[in-house]
Order: structure tokens, then C-alpha cells, then sequence
């Protein structure tokens, strides 16, 4: 395990009697995908602003290769707030963003020209920016915050607004990142697509950590016994059976457990009923059988969706209960 | 801190500079005040001259029926005896027979109203002729009293008063008080043309969330001190570039260019200019700092927008007496040296030591706002959508 590149330090952050940010400790390391993931209104922009030094901690420390403070040279950001000087040309534009983070122009302006071919914008580089799509405009703001290779690239909602052939090309770019040796910090709601990413996460709400690790540890915790799923799609044996008495029946079954039944279009029951590990499914799947036609059954981890779920819906009801309430930490090994 | 200093404001102040020359409208309006400057110029020319050729005609009707002395530009009309009323005289005059009708009634040299018969509009020429006609009952009632025309003249002699200079080396010339002038019209418009487009560009830059992408890349000083200097250079271009074109457009007329200037006055003026553009391009930095967008401009900080034209308010108590020891002292704050300063060292209003210390002041005062717009640019940043309130500009100014 790699030294951390960037660690941060239980940070606090309060506007007026609101505390954004309270307590957060986690660490990044090279060529690792952190997730920074949470709902909205948890913190996730103002640590990034602290981690960026554009917000000032109330107390906390964030430290980079171990020292103090952060080499913006070094570090590549692109912010939730986020926009482009509208009336100039896409190429210049890259071009200052490297400039202002130290490169000389010669350099910013031919990796600006490589970044806008790698992104299909080679054509445009002329091109003044308030005359791309929304789309394109966020794929020039993703180059400019990592054309300078930066060792560190905290990347805030970069998904959003992009097509999903374009946020799979920024899956690889991250990726790529990866591969390079590169870390990246990244911030994102769109769980399907950073499950497979990141190689560790942090699962925060309402300033506080939730869940911290790889996505076993946090499957681990967040599960509370139950880190398998088995999905099964069923009809009701009797022919007179229709479905609102069958998913009655689904819910009945099995006290205790966690499960979700729908009824799908064609009229088939989905039931979707988390497991421990080292369930036996065998005595299951024959109570099922006694009651319904089986058609499909397979088993499944947890996904990313369901640990956020699990994790921090609670959260978020509490959060929209009461601003004063006390987070809900159960479940956490941080 | 780790992060190692360097000048990371430099690239902030190419990148205005040029994205200021390619502004189309900047560009326009730069080329666009020396050529209005000489339209105006040959305008008001065309018009003086028209007007010194102008004659005006007027109908006189005195008692005794004769007409008045010569006056130049005017050509004096005694009417047929058959006009001279005013019923026909207004008719006449309608007509554009005359300019204008003059009737003096039997009592005029004794307080009878005289009667002057017009158009519609007063015109300028009506008190040269109130002058002249002054100066004729003047005469008359002179004679009448037994006061002859040379004694009279002897009476008007005017009483002859030299000056002694108590400071000679400080006595500026005529061309001294001309470039005084000059300099602070074109630092005023100059200003003012600056911090317009830096408050245009700044509150688009907001507009445009482009903030937090920049201050991720260098500290937020840096970025205000980056646009402080590209405003200071484009002020200074500004007053450079229509400095040159006053000078040119008056050659072109032959107007009378000032022959002996101190160097002194010259280079007050051009400090000054330096300065001043950079304390107002640090000035309004800072006040755009505080501002979410433009329409907030018209609360709180909209009333500081006209400052820099608040100089010119000054210019004739200034001019009535420059060594009063309150056009001194208010010419020492800084948001008026630039302006007030040049003149006072043209009029020889000034020492040394005073204008070392109104330097000092302005430097300080600059400073001072850089760093306000440093710390309010910090801050205010990420105030997306709400403006800054009074108590809050109080604490930022404490805190920077």
C-alpha cells in the first residue's frame, strides 16, 4: 500500500449553525479511484473546496504528500460549479488553464490540441466555447482540469451533463488516470458507473462518514448479515392465482428478512430477498416451488446502489426530519 | 503553505490583455473617442466660425428717430415711419424682416422700459446688445450732466496691479495649467472607461461559474492582482493612446499648444497616472469582489460607481485658490490625488514633501484594496446568488 498522496484529517466545516463537514478523516493514494459519494447536501462539495483551499477548514488539517496545505500545479479540479469564459476560443481557453497551472504556453497549448483529439473536439479548437453544446462544454472543462497530468485530479460530478457514450469515455479517462499512477478523487451520483471504478469509497452523509473502504469491506458493512441477493422471478402455481395475492403471499413469507416484490409487466413476480453469505438457498427455493412456478433465479452481491441505499437513506429522511438530529453512524468501520 | 510563490498572476494579465484587444466593442471605442474628439473639434469650429460671420439685423426706434452706434456683428435698422409700432414691428419681425426690434421709449435714459421684440427664443446676441445699449445711456447720461467723453474715459481707466511672486520656483506657466488640465480629463475618462469594461468582464466571469475553476489553479490574490495590473495597462494605454490623439488633432487646428512646460508637471502627471490607474483598478477589483452579478451593481455598490468623476467637482474651487490649506488636504486622499495632484503641482500649489506623502497614501491606499479584493474575492466567491450584505463588507474589510 502507497503512502497517502492527500490526507485529510477530521475537517470541520459550519455555516452559521449548520455544520457541512464535521469530523471527516479519509486519505487518497496514487493510482487509486477514491469514491466520494453521498446524497445531496452532504458535504461532498464543501470538503472538496477545503481540499482545494478555496474554503477554509474551522478546524482539521488537509495535508498533501504529507505537508500542509496543496501544490495547485499538482492537483487538477474540476468543480460543481463549474463554467468556461464563454466568448473565448476553446484551444486559448485550454491553453490559460494550463498556463495558470504552470505550464509554459508552448506545452498547455499542445496538450490542450492532444486532449481536444482524444475528447473528438480536434475540430472545434477554434471554435469560441459558448458555440459547443452543454455536452462538449463539459468535456473541454474535464480536459482542463487534468491537461496539466496532474498527480492528483479531485473530479466533482463529472458525469454530469454527458451522454452515456460520454461518460463512458470518461470512465476510461479515469481510468486511464489510474493506469498512469495518477489519483483521482471523484465525486459522483452515478453508482452504476463508478461501482466498477473506484478502488475504495467513502459513503458520507450529513458531513459525517458512513461507510469507508473497497467496495467488499463497505458490501461487509453495510450489509448487516445479509451481503447476497437472490433475484427470482415467479408466477403463482394455482392458475387461479393472480398476482396481488402471490406478492401478499412473498411478503408473508420468511419474517424478518429484507426483500422487495414488483410485479413486472408481463405480469410476473420479481423478488429480490437479501441473504447472508452462507445462506442455504436449497430449503427456499423448494418453499417457493410449493407456492409458485419458478421461471429465472440467480444470486447476486449487493450492488453499489443498494449499499447507498442501505447506508444512507436513513440519512437522508433524518436529514430531511431535522437539521439538529445526530447523524446515523451504524454500520460505519470508520 | 508548501506551494512555492511565483508570479501566477502574470498569466492571468496576458490573458485580459488580450482578450480585451480582441474585444470588437473595445476596440471600436478606443478608436471611436479621438475620432469623436475631432469630429467635435471640426463641429465646433464650422459653428464659431458661421456664428463670427453671422449679422445681426435689428429695427431701432428711439424718440429722437435716429439709429444706434455701430456694434460689430450687428447692423442697426431705422424703419419707414409708418413701422415703427410694435404691432408692425412684431409683424416684421415674424416675418424675418429682422432678427429682432428695439424700441426705446421718451424716458429711457431715466428708468423707462425698453422694448426688445424677438422670435421666440432668447438669443445670445441680446446681452452684447444690452451691454451696448449700457454703455450708449452711460455716455448720454454723462453728457447730460456736463461729463465730457474724456473725462469719462478717465473715470473708466482701469487701476493697474502687478504681482510679486513670494515662490518663483514654484510659479507654473500658462502650459503648466494646460497640461495640469489635460492630464486629469484624460485620466478621468481614461478610468472610467477601464474599470467599465474590468466590471463588464468580472461580472461575466461570475455569471459564467468560471471562478472556482481559476481559484482551483492559482491563489484568488493572484487573480486579482493579475486583472489589477492588465486594468492598470489598459488605463494606461488609454491615456497614452488619446493623450496622442488630442495632441495630434490639435495640431491639425492650429490650436495653441502650451510652448514652455515644467518637466516637473509632466512627470507628477505621469506617476500620478500610474498610480491612480492602479489604486482604481484595484479599487473597483474590490468592489466587483463583493458584487454575486451585475444588476446587484445598482444596490450598495452602484453608488461608487461614478467616483472616479468626482475629482472634476473639484477643479474650480481648486483653481480659485490651489494653496487653501482644505484643497490640499483633500487632495491628499487618494481617491482624488491622481486627479487633483497634477493640477496642483502645474499651479505651483504644492511642495516636495507633500507630494511625496500624497504618493505614500495612494500606494498605501492601492495596497490596502488589493488585498480587500484578494480576501472579498475569497470569500464572496462562493456566494452564488446572494449578495453581500453591509455588516459582511465591515468584517471582510477587518479581516483583509
Amino acid at each position: 500500500m502507497s503512502a497517502p498522496l492527500l490526507a485529510v484529517e477530521r475537517i470541520t466545516k459550519a455555516f452559521g449553525d449548520l455544520r457541512a463537514v464535521d469530523g471527516l478523516s479519509f486519505d487518497v493514494r496514487r493510482g487509486e479511484v477514491f469514491g466520494f459519494l453521498g446524497p445531496n447536501g452532504a458535504g461532498k462539495t464543501t470538503t472538496l473546496r477545503m481540499i482545494m483551499d478555496i474554503t477554509r477548514p474551522d478546524s482539521g488539517t488537509v495535508t498533501f504528500e504529507g505537508r500542509p496545505g496543496l501544490d495547485r500545479r499538482r492537483v487538477g479540479y474540476l468543480p460543481e460549479e463549474r463554467g468556461l469564459f464563454e466568448d473565448a476560443g476553446v484551444l486559448d481557453t485550454l491553453a490559460y488553464l494550463g498556463v495558470l497551472r504552470g505550464m509554459s504556453s508552448t506545452d498547455a497549448r499542445a496538450a490542450g490540441r492532444r486532449w481536444l483529439e482524444r475528447l473528438a473536439l480536434a475540430d472545434r479548437a477554434r471554435s469560441r466555447v459558448n458555440q459547443l453544446s452543454k455536452g462538449n462544454q463539459q468535456k473541454v472543462q474535464i480536459a482542463g482540469a487534468i491537461l496539466h497530468e496532474p498527480d492528483l485530479a479531485v473530479l466533482d460530478e463529472p458525469f454530469s451533463g454527458l451522454d452515456p457514450l460520454n461518460q463512458e469515455l470518461v470512465v476510461r479517462l479515469v481510468g486511464e488516470l489510474r493506469a498512469a499512477g495518477h489519483a483521482v478523487l471523484l465525486s459522483a451520483h452515478q453508482l452504476g458507473l463508478v461501482e466498477g471504478l473506484c478502488d475504495r469509497f467513502l459513503l458520507i452523509a450529513r458531513g459525517r462518514p458512513v461507510l469507508q473502504g473497497t467496495l467488499r469491506e463497505i458490501r461487509r458493512d453495510a450489509a448487516r448479515g445479509a451481503d447476497q441477493v437472490l433475484v427470482a422471478t415467479l408466477r403463482p402455481a394455482a392458475p387461479a392465482g393472480n398476482g396481488a395475492d402471490g406478492a401478499a403471499t412473498l411478503e408473508r413469507m420468511w419474517p424478518g428478512q429484507s426483500r422487495r416484490v414488483r410485479t413486472l409487466p408481463d405480469g410476473a413476480l420479481e423478488l429480490e430477498l437479501s441473504l447472508p453469505h452462507d445462506a442455504d438457498v436449497g430449503p427456499l427455493l423448494g418453499e417457493l416451488a410449493e407456492r409458485f412456478r419458478i421461471e429465472r433465479v440467480t444470486m447476486r452481491e449487493l450492488s453499489l446502489h443498494e449499499i447507498y441505499v442501505r447506508a444512507v437513506g436513513g440519512e437522508a429522511d433524518e436529514g430531511q426530519a431535522g437539521a439538529g438530529a445526530p447523524a446515523r453512524a451504524e454500520g460505519t468501520h470508520v | 503553505m508548501s506551494e512555492p510563490r511565483r508570479m501566477e498572476w502574470w498569466p492571468v494579465t496576458v490573458w485580459e490583455l488580450r482578450r480585451m484587444i480582441q474585444r470588437v466593442d473595445f476596440v471600436v471605442s478606443v478608436l471611436l473617442v479621438p475620432l469623436l474628439a475631432v469630429g467635435t473639434g471640426l463641429l465646433m469650429g464650422w459653428l464659431a466660425n458661421r456664428s463670427q460671420r453671422e449679422i445681426v439685423s435689428v429695427a431701432v426706434v428711439r424718440p429722437d428717430g435716429a439709429s444706434l452706434p455701430e456694434l460689430e456683428r450687428f447692423r442697426f435698422v431705422v424703419p419707414p415711419p409708418d413701422t415703427r409700432n410694435a404691432e408692425a414691428l412684431t409683424a416684421a419681425v415674424r416675418a424675418k424682416t429682422w432678427d429682432g426690434a428695439l424700441i426705446l421709449p421718451a424716458d429711457w435714459l431715466s428708468g423707462g422700459e425698453a422694448q426688445l421684440i424677438l422670435r421666440a427664443s432668447t438669443p445670445g446676441w441680446k446681452s452684447r446688445l444690452a451691454d451696448h445699449l449700457r454703455g450708449i445711456a452711460r455716455r448720454e447720461r454723462a453728457a447730460a450732466e456736463g461729463v465730457t467723453a474724456a473725462r469719462l474715459e478717465h473715470y473708466d481707466a482701469p487701476v493697474a496691479m502687478g504681482e510679486r511672486i513670494a515662490n518663483p520656483e514654484r510659479r507654473g506657466t500658462r502650459g503648466d495649467r494646460v497640461v495640469g488640465m489635460m492630464l486629469l480629463l484624460l485620466l478621468t475618462v481614461s478610468l472610467f472607461t477601464s474599470v467599465s469594461y474590468m466590471i463588464v468582464g468580472i461580472s461575466a466571469e461570475k455569471a459564467a461559474r468560471v471562478t472556482e475553476v481559476v481559484v482551483s489553479a492559482i491563489r484568488p490574490q493572484s487573480w486579482m492582482d493579475g486583472k489589477i495590473v492588465a486594468y492598470t495597462i489598459i488605463a494606461l494605454l488609454l491615456f497614452a493612446l488619446w493623450g496622442a490623439s488630442a495632441v495630434v488633432a490639435a495640431m491639425a487646428f492650429h490650436l495653441p499648444l502650451p510652448t514652455s512646460v515644467n518637466p516637473a508637471t509632466v512627470i507628477v502627471g505621469l506617476v500620478f497616472a500610474v498610480l491612480g490607474a492602479a489604486f482604481w483598478a484595484a479599487g473597483f477589483a474590490a468592489l466587483m469582489a463583493t458584487l454575486k452579478d451585475f444588476q446587484s451593481a445598482s444596490k450598495l455598490q452602484g453608488n461608487f460607481f461614478m467616483l472616479p468623476f468626482l475629482p472634476l467637482a473639484l477643479v474650480g474651487p481648486l483653481i480659485d485658490n490651489p494653496e487653501a490649506g482644505w484643497v490640499i488636504a483633500t487632495a491628499m486622499i487618494p481617491l482624488f490625488s491622481p486627479s487633483m495632484f497634477p493640477m496642483l503641482v502645474s499651479l505651483g500649489a504644492v511642495n516636495a514633501w507633500q507630494i511625496g506623502l500624497a504618493i505614500l497614501l495612494l500606494i498605501a491606499a492601492t495596497w490596502v484594496m488589493r488585498r480587500f479584493a484578494g480576501y472579498a474575492f475569497r470569500v464572496g466567491m462562493l456566494m452564488y446568488g446572494k449578495d453581500v450584505t453591509l455588516p459582511e463588507l465591515i468584517r471582510w474589510s477587518k479581516s483583509a
